[in-house]
Formats: C-alpha cells, structure tokens, sequence
C-alpha cells in the first residue's frame, strides 16, 4: 500500500514551487510529503537495490556514473538534480515506482536516516573535507559516519577512499569495507589523525600515522594510467578495465574507479560496467562543455577550498584557459576562494563574470594575478586565454548561483 | 626584525569561516613592506610555537573548549604577555581568549583569560557588517561577515575594536570586538585581514617595533569593500552614522 495522499500534497507543492522558480521543486515537495508520513523514504525506497554516494566533493559526478553502470543491468532511479537530503530523495523516489535499481546522492550529514531508510547494498564515502556554509563541524560529520557504520545492513559493503584517511576512519565499523584509489587534492582538513589526534605523514605511499600505525590501504581498485588515447586503465582485483569519462581532470578515473567498484558489487559484470560508464556524456550539465562564441566551455561548480584548489591544478594540467564566475549568495559567497592557490596561474589575465566579479578581482590582486571583469560572461569565456599543450576548452570555475544561473543561459541558447 | 613569524593556530579544532585567509593576507602586507614572513599551520598540541603574530579563528562556540585546551599546551599566553607576540583572533578565538564562556547549556569553561570580558551563546544571525570608520585605531569603515552565535560582555576598561552594522537584521549598531595592546580580536569573520588591509596593518603594526612604511594600493580590493559595503548602506533603516562612511546614497524611487 503507498500512501498516496501524502504523495499527492507533496507533488503539489512540488509543482508549486517550481512554478514559483524555487529550484528543481523536489525539495519543497518532499519536504511537505516526509512531515506527513516520516517512513514515507522506506515504503517508496526499500524495495530496490541501492547505491547511495556521499561525501563533501564530487557526489554528483559520482553519482551519476553509478548509474550509468547500473543500467547495464536495468532501470535506475536517481536524483540527478542534486536534491540530496531525505525530503529531496523521497520526491525522487516517489516519482519512479518501478524501477527496481537506485543510485542516490546523499548529502553527508543526513546518511543515517537514509541508510535506515533504504538499506542499501552499497554506500559509497567520497571524502570529508570541512563545509563553510552550515556551520557543520567536521568532527560531527565524521561522528555521524561512525555511527551509520555500526548500522549499516549486514551484507552491505562501504566502498571507502583509500587517499583520506577522515573518510577510511569514519568506516572502520562497517561489516566490509573496499578500499578505492580515491585521491586526496587537498590535505589540510585531515592533517591530524582522528583516531589518536597525532599529525599524519604524508608520502608517496600515502598517508600514515605516527601515532596508532593507520596508513593507507592498498587500494582493491587503482587509477593506472592514462592512455594516449584519452581513456584511462583502472587495475582491479579481476584484472582491468579501460574506461573513457567525459570529466577533466582526476575526477574521471576516480569517478569511474568507484562506479566500476559499485557495478561489480551489485552483481554487474565488469565489462558491461566499464562501457555502460564510458557511454555517459552528461553529468547535470556539469561537465556538458557548452558551445559559447565558437568556444567550447566546461562549467565547474565550487564550493569549498578543496574544489577551487582542484579547478586550478586542472587549469595548470591541462593548459586550459580558466574564466571565473561568482554570483552573490549570502555573507561568504566567496570566502573559500581566498584559500585557494591563485597564485599557480601567475602569468595569465583570468576574465571574471558574475555579480561578485569585485570579490574574485581582489582575491586575484593579493595572489598577484591579473584579472579583467565581463559583464557578460559569453565575452569572459570568448577572452580566455591557453596556457601551454592547451586543447583549447574553457574552465568556467562557478560558484553555486553561478553555475546555476550559467548552466540554464548556455543550456537555453543552444535550443 | 629578519623575518616574521606568523602561526595559524589549531584551525582544525573550530568550524570552518574562511580566517585561514588571513595569514596569507598579513605575510603580503609584511612582504609589501619589505619584511619576510614565514608561515605555518600548528595543528598538534603542545608544540612550542615561537611566533612574533598568532592567528585564530573559527565561527561561534562550537571546539571552543578543544581550542583553549590545545591552546594552553603552547606558550602563546606567556609569549603575549611578556610582549614577544600579539595575537589576533576571530569570534570562536576570540571566545577562547576571554575570560570564560558559556555554551548552550548554560554550562561556564574558563577561557585563556587574556581579554576581560565573558562570552555566552547569541542569537546565531548570520549577516554581512560594515564598520563605522575608527580614526584613532586608523581604520576606516570595513566589512566582513558575523554569525553573532556568540555575544560578549566586555569588563571595565576593555575597548571594543570598532562599531558594526548588519544587512538583515538592520540592527543599528553593535559594537564588535576587543583592541588592546597585544591582543586584536574581532567577530568579523571571512578573509577580514585581505579584504580591510588596514586592519591587517594595525596587527602588523603591534609586531613590528620600525615605523612601517606605507603600502602600495590595493585598486580591486577597495573595490570589492566599497561594493559590499555599498549593499550594506542600502538597507532600509541606515542609522546617521552610515553618512560618515562617504557613500552614494541610494535613491529614492517615485
Ligand atoms: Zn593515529
């Protein structure tokens, strides 16, 4: 039996709220469903195989990588629109009765209540990276992991990344976790050892701890190589796997590790897994490279240091020409981009666009770089200048109203 | 003085606030100046940290305890006192500074005792402030943000840093902050130190015995504080002080 009054007010609101302009609508929708029925996220959630994805960074990449390798077996729910806490995943589910896979994006400090919601057959932990706009310590997060570890379903496995030790702690108490080669761009959020609060050691083998003897596992699944043809060779315990991902950067191969770890573990041959994986060309528009002014232009959203640090090191890479474009929303809508290495692309002028251009040209002066404000962001991305073996593709490093707001311009403009 | 020492102080104990922005931004005002500085991040406690400036941060009460804890396995209050350091430190580091706190549940911890004054829970609202100018200190009218998740109770004698107005609340003014000596504190969170140089030049100033030069200007960052300063004027109930500020007043429409 669904409870189908409860579904039907929430589908309202959700419609409302769209028409309203409120965002993708599924949050006020849920939001309204789960206060009239809290076990509404089990009875629309539990009778499928799931796969839920959490972490600070990179869910939404992830997640839907995962469910491309899923399809390879059949019909997949998920909450590509990024609606990540339980309200937002209700609506979701609600919306697909039959399809009896899910891949789910968790949003990290809500994982218990979902977990016990849905019992899924795999979590995986991306990262934990300190978050700068709910006030959430670290610390919290990382005790609400321990405790969904010591409730996680008896035949579930928790696919953990080896690079963080933060992430690898937080699971210790899972009936079985996998180890992936996940990397770790950004080490100062987990510079002390959480377990005995010595300082970490940092090598080319990884990270270790002085003080209790943890260091990093050996990764089951590892990122090999890049080929020369763009696609990148992942080593797992039944051989490897060549996969091809339309993401810059590291992001790729650790988003393709973790979902060829997911196929596999829910029963999908590795294989199909990998060209299921390298089919995916979308990821919410996240890494669409948008053509602009004859320009082909990658958008990244940001939304911690860790993130900008990872856009930058992208930029240098690859050569690429680097464009920023920050809205306002709110107080510290650019205080993560003061922490990041700006420095590193000293030597170019970076165009800036949005309606904090001000701020973005100020971080840009004290890291002695220059910047020139657009105001309108197609000549920002047609200004962009290459940096050396550069393919010519645009970064467009967002924060989140100005991904969002850029994503729906270009998306529109190519219609 | 050679070269400058500047620690960064358990950051990983508080939230995170954006304040780790501000050693950078004091080691470049340091630099403009032709002084040296080297930074480091002290994360483990008893360390003995021999710095000339110690920075801490970190937004409303939560690791506070942690904090002074870890603080207090360091010689930072000897070296304060003795005049070998200063040291300048953002809302929950400020609250480890005073003289006690109290959290949510009534319960009181003693704080490093290095400012007068108590601090107790606030009302948490998150707002965009600008200042009003402080002459006497040099400072102009800055901006920064303010959780207000903590309030404090200065003691006689204790001056506050500068006056505060925020965008949502619309309150008229608060005061913000501790100034004395040795010891700057502030509740202005986010890279306070690059976004109002002024500020990081009146720490640099209490480290520094020479007569510091003048910098170059800094054009974009100006910009950006008139700009969210500007945001913070145009609110609805601008109390007459926001005239001291020198900024276009908004129009009236009709
Ligand atoms: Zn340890």
């Amino acid at each position: 039996m669904l409870p189908t009054a409860a579904l039907t007010a929430g589908r309202f609101a959700s419609s409302l709220s769209q028409f309203l302009g409120k965002g993708s609508g599924e949050v006020i929708g849920g939001r309204l469903a789960l206060r009239i029925d809290p076990q509404l996220l089990a009875r629309v959630g539990r009778t499928r195989r799931s796969v839920l994805v959490t972490g600070t960074n990179g869910k939404s990449t992830v997640t839907a990588l995962v469910a491309a390798a899923l399809r390879a077996r059949g019909r997949v729910v998920t909450n590509a629109t990024g609606a990540n806490m339980p309200d937002g995943i209700v609506t979701v589910m609600a919306s697909d009765r039959t399809s009896e896979l899910a891949a789910i994006e968790v949003d990290e400090v809500y994982l218990r209540p979902v977990v016990d919601a849905l019992e899924p057959q795999v979590i995986i932990a991306l990262n934990a990276f300190r978050e700068y706009t709910r006030g959430v310590s670290l610390a919290a997060t990382l005790e609400h992991w321990r405790d969904v570890a010591d409730h996680l379903p008896s035949d579930s496995v928790v696919l953990a990344n080896a690079d963080d030790p933060l992430t690898m702690w937080a699971f210790e108490g899972a009936p079985r976790v996998v180890a992936v080669e996940g990397a770790l761009g950004w080490h100062g959020d987990a510079a002390l050892c959480p377990a005995c609060g010595r300082e970490h050691q940092w090598s080319a083998d990884g990270w270790s701890c002085p003080g209790c003897g943890r260091r990093r596992p050996d990764p089951a699944w590892r990122i090999e190589t890049q080929l020369a043809d763009g696609t990148w060779l992942i080593e797992h315990p039944l051989g490897s796997e060549a996969v091809r991902v339309a993401v810059p950067g590291r992001t790729a191969p650790i988003g393709a590790a973790f979902a060829l770890a997911a196929g596999v573990e829910m029963g999908i041959d590795v294989r199909a897994t990998a060209e299921a994986i390298s089919r995916v060309v979308d990821v919410d528009g996240r890494y669409f490279p948008f053509p602009v002014r004859g320009r082909s232009a990658r958008l990244l959203m940001l939304k911690n240091p860790a993130g900008w640090t990872e856009a930058i090191d992208v930029a240098v890479t690859s050569g690429s020409p680097f464009v920023i474009a920050v809205d306002p929303f709110g107080p510290k809508d650019t205080t993560t981009m003061w922490e990041a290495p700006f420095r590193r692309l000293s030597g170019r002028s970076l165009p800036v666009t949005g309606g904090r251009a001000a701020d973005a040209l100020a971080v840009l002066e004290a890291s002695q770089v220059d910047g020139a404000e657009f105001p309108d962001a197609s000549d920002a991305i047609a200004a962009a200048t290459a940096g050396e073996g550069s393919t010519g593709e645009v970064i467009v490093a967002c924060n989140y109203p100005a991904f969002r707001r850029l994503s729906k311009q270009f998306r529109a403009s190519m219609q | 003085m050679t070269e400058l020492a500047i620690a960064t102080m358990f950051p990983l104990a508080t939230v995170a606030a954006g304040d780790e922005a501000n050693a950078t931004a004091l080691a470049r005002r340091a630099q403009l100046r032709g002084i040296q500085a080297r930074l480091s991040t002290v994360n483990t406690p008893g360390a003995e940290v021999a710095a000339d400036i110690y920075l801490l941060g970190g937004d409303g009460l939560s690791g506070v305890s942690d904090l002074v804890a870890r603080l207090r396995g360091t010689d930072l209050k000897e070296r304060v006192l003795s005049g070998r350091a200063v040291v300048f430190a953002v809302d929950a580091g400020m609250a480890a500074l005073c003289r006690s706190w109290r959290d949510v549940s009534g319960e009181r911890s003693h704080g490093l005792g290095l400012i007068d004054a108590d601090v107790h829970t606030g009302h948490g609202d998150l707002e965009t402030v600008a200042t009003i100018p402080e002459t006497g200190l040099g400072l102009p009218a800055m901006v920064g943000w303010r959780s207000d998740a903590l309030f404090i109770s200065r003691r006689p004698g204790v001056r506050p840093l500068c006056a505060v107005r925020g965008v949502k609340t619309g309150s008229p003014w608060a005061l913000d902050g501790v100034v004395a000596d040795r010891v700057i504190a502030t509740q202005l969170h986010g890279p306070v130190l690059a976004l109002n140089p002024e500020l990081a030049d009146l720490v640099l100033r209490r480290a520094i015995d020479a007569q510091m030069s003048d910098a170059a200007p800094a054009p974009h960052t100006e910009e950006a504080r008139a700009r969210r300063i500007a945001e913070v004027a145009a609110t609805k109930r601008s109390p007459p002080w926001i005239e001291h500020l020198g900024l276009p007043r908004r129009r009236r429409k009709g």
